[in-house]
């Protein structure tokens, strides 16, 4: 291997206003908190038991519903004002009954959709009497994905989550896969009714000749009481989506460009337009009602402005080779991960019709390959790959510690596209203090008074953090210096739910220097955290899967899969102790056909 | 590696081999017509893509209980393998050991206690007999000794 540790001389330095936070919040559990603290968070597990198991005989009769309600908004206030309610729903789950049991998984599906996922096979998991469930329950949330066939493991003829779930062959490259579900399919697979749209416009200068692109993309939920307020105020009903054919902004005329949450979709008619443009639909003069005519215009764009574009949003293709080898190996493999992806959603864009490049007068789509001459973003990417396949490119020491313990040497870590990777970093970067020694914290430091500093102290995660610490830890652990690699990486943390925004808005950080001060929660423990709550994450899965209910055995499984994903840095106890239970739940079936045996035996001899 | 504090749990741990799930589905849902624990209901929407093992939705609420195994199995594809599958990966003689320790530990359990619906106890040695019987049928324990094997063949007996 080429790839060396990342000198020291060469770390990063966080600057003003990118500091490590004192303004943090810790688990009520950690062994740190007063013992104030620790006796009022001890309550609050039996309390909420008892709530539950009450509610659970109640009757649904109009008394019942009240309670209900009540309830519901009980839940959202402690939920507000104690950020770590999920290790006490949790602990319910674990340690008490099945009734109470599933009105724990639903009030954690309600609070925390994304960070537990969603339903395929079972029942919705908040589909109880206390809470409504949602039109969009078990919604996917659809989302470009790049599977490495070099990291694919040898199987035997099974299904697993690298399979397309539409034609269950194997995944290679460019994908789609909703992370809440881990339903993984092709491009080309991607018929899903909810996640494309017809745009019919007539051409600019004829306008009798009509012509027709299919756009692909996937709405991310938003808050419903928003969406309800823009029925009334535009008369669109925008959400935040994400899109997998590049097309324009209705606005600027610009593309959309990005990988994740582009901008705003409404829901009734084709109108695509950027986040920050909303505020200038009128000055445009684009209609607040749904009656646009589309024309060609809309949809077509000249080749260099289209390069301009794209230039302008990612700076990082103003890049020569040599300063693109100056960057960490982190820095590269998260460009090329994006930039790829980018490449892949332009491409479609122009096969589907959605975005016409004008290219030396001719349309591209006219061309029997659809082949756009290349640009500064397939030059980039192919140094990208080039930098990664020759190993000149230094590894931060913590990339290196996840080499060696998930044994993957002759396959590096994809940043962005590495589930067990990105769990690592969530892991990092919910620690209180940089893994990597932090320059700033001398030996003196640990000794004295008023910042006391202890490696216990470092041994349990924050719940709660405001970015500017993510964005210190990510430069100091992972080498990811460059503010927009860090970006990528945290938007990519952001959209699998590893981290969320208090503020629950829906749209990716966009500022680093703004936004320094937003606070980001990390709902539910991971696997990888030095934490006592992985114990009740991991009792909760073996409760789940000794339920009789399939909702409840299908949210064990979506923890298992999306929070304890087997690898070399897991704990080999959890490990087994979640084996044998993923054993038993299967030998029980077996066990079911034992007793029908023998039941049928019972009955002859009786 | 992660801390792992192993804490007092006051739980009811069901030994598998004491679970009749499917028996309490037949007399507790199916008997009583009441909706299956966790199943979709017939009218609620097939979630996209659609699953070649999904079966097709019955005409009324009346179930034999076909549509509890059928989901079950699905989890079992869906999740169970996958799961199982990259830890065979990662480390198979581990993976082996585990397989080895839970099968034996449910194989020693012993006599079992009489069951409820019966009231009469199963031998342990039946029990033995039978589970290496209906182990073979399943696909799923066909995968977990193929992947046991798997792991045997690729660990020299020199290493032991």
């Amino acid at each position: 291997m080429g790839n060396n540790i990342t000198d020291s001389t060469r770390a990063w330095t966080p600057s003003p206003p990118f500091t490590l936070s004192t303004t943090i919040l810790q688990s009520a559990n950690d062994p740190h908190q007063s013992s104030q603290m620790y006796e009022l968070a001890f309550l609050v597990p039996p309390i909420l038991g008892a709530i539950l198991d009450t509610l659970n005989t109640t009757p649904l009769s109009t008394i019942g519903s009240e309670i209900y309600s009540r309830f519901g908004k009980l839940l959202d206030l402690l939920a507000s004002s104690k950020v770590d309610l999920y290790n006490d729903l949790l602990e319910i789950i674990a340690y008490r009954g099945p009734t109470s049991r599933r009105l724990a998984v639903a009030s954690l599906a309600k609070l925390w959709p994304k960070a537990i996922g969603h339903t395929v096979i079972s029942r919705p998991l908040c589909s109880n009497d206390y809470v409504a469930t949602p039109e969009s329950a078990d919604a996917h949330q659809f989302m470009p994905w790049y599977f490495n066939p070099k990291h694919r493991q040898v199987r035997v003829n099974e299904i697993l989550h690298d399979n397309c779930r539409s034609c269950s062959k194997i995944i290679d490259g460019f994908a789609l896969i909703c992370p809440y579900c881990m339903t993984a399919v092709h491009f080309d697979c991607y018929d899903y009714a909810e996640g494309n749209y017809e745009v019919q416009y007539s051409m600019a200068n004829d306008p009798r000749v009509q012509r027709v692109a299919v756009c692909r993309f996937s709405s991310l939920q938003a808050d419903r009481e928003k969406i309800r307020s823009e029925i009334l105020e535009d008369r669109h009903i925008f959400q935040v989506a994400n899109w997998f054919t590049l097309c324009l902004c209705f606005v600027c005329r610009k593309p959309l460009w990005g990988c994740l949450s582009q901008g705003l979709k409404c829901q009734r008619c084709p109108i695509a337009l950027h986040l920050n443009c909303r505020g200038s639909m009128n000055t445009h003069g684009l209609s607040r009602q749904c009656s646009v005519v589309v024309t060609s215009d809309d949809m077509t764009i000249d080749w260099a402005e289209l390069r301009r574009s794209c230039l302008e949003y990612f700076p990082i293709l103003k890049s020569t080779r040599d300063q693109l080898k100056s960057f960490s190996y982190e820095e590269i493999s998260t460009f090329l991960g994006v930039l790829r992806t980018q490449l892949h959603i332009l491409i479609n864009g122009i096969t589907f019709g959605t975005l016409v490049v004008l290219q030396n007068g001719i349309h591209i789509a006219h061309d029997r390959n659809h082949n756009i001459e290349p640009f500064e973003l397939h030059a980039t990417v192919k140094t990208c790959e080039e930098l990664i396949d020759t190993s000149v490119l230094p590894f931060s020491p913590m990339t290196q510690q996840f080499i060696e313990d998930t044994n993957t040497e002759m396959f590096k870590p994809s940043i962005v596209f590495d589930w067990s990777y990105l769990e690592y970093v969530t892991s990092a970067v919910k620690s209180s203090l940089p893994q990597n020694g932090y320059p700033h914290h001398s030996a003196a430091e640990f000794l004295s008074i008023d910042h006391p500093v202890t490696s216990d102290r470092i041994a349990h995660p924050y719940v709660s953090a405001p970015l500017s610490h993510l964005r210190s830890i990510l430069g100091l652990d992972f080498s990811l210096r460059s503010d927009e690699a860090a970006k990528f990486v945290l938007n990519q943390l952001l959209h699998l739910s590893f981290v969320e925004r208090q503020d629950r808005a829906p749209h990716p950080f966009q500022d680093f220097t703004l936004e320094k001060d937003a606070q980001c929660l990390f709902p539910l423990p991971l696997g990888l955290d030095l934490s006592t709550n992985v114990e009740t994450l991991v009792c909760s899965v073996e409760s789940s899967l000794s339920d009789l209910d399939l909702s409840i055995n299908e949210f064990g499984f979506l923890l298992l899969t999306r929070r304890f994903w087997p690898s070399g840095l897991a704990s080999e106890y959890g490990l087994k102790r979640l084996a044998r239970r993923i054993i038993s739940w299967i030998l029980d079936e077996v066990c079911h056909f034992f007793l029908t045996e023998k039941e049928k035996e019972i009955k002859l001899i009786l | 590696m992660s801390l792992f504090f192993d804490r007092k749990r006051e739980r009811n741990k069901a030994h598998p081999l004491k679970d009749s799930h499917l028996a309490t589905i037949l007399r507790e849902f199916v008997a009583k017509q009441r909706n299956l624990p966790g199943v979709r209901l017939p009218q609620s929407t097939v979630p996209w893509p659609p699953s070649p093992n999904t079966r097709s939705a019955p005409s009324s609420t009346a179930s034999n209980g076909g549509d509890f195994v059928s989901a079950r199995r699905s989890l079992l594809t869906r999740f169970a393998l996958p799961w199982l599958s990259r830890l065979h990966a990662l480390d198979p003689v581990f993976y082996c050991q585990t397989l080895f320790d839970t099968c034996s530990q449910i194989a020693e359990a012993g006599e079992l206690e009489s069951n409820a619906m019966f009231g009469f106890a199963i031998r342990g040695n039946d029990v033995c007999k039978t589970f290496h019987f209906h182990i073979q049928k399943l696909p799923s324990c066909v995968y977990c000794l193929s992947a046991t094997f798997e792991a045997l063949r690729q660990s020299s007996p020199l290493d032991h």
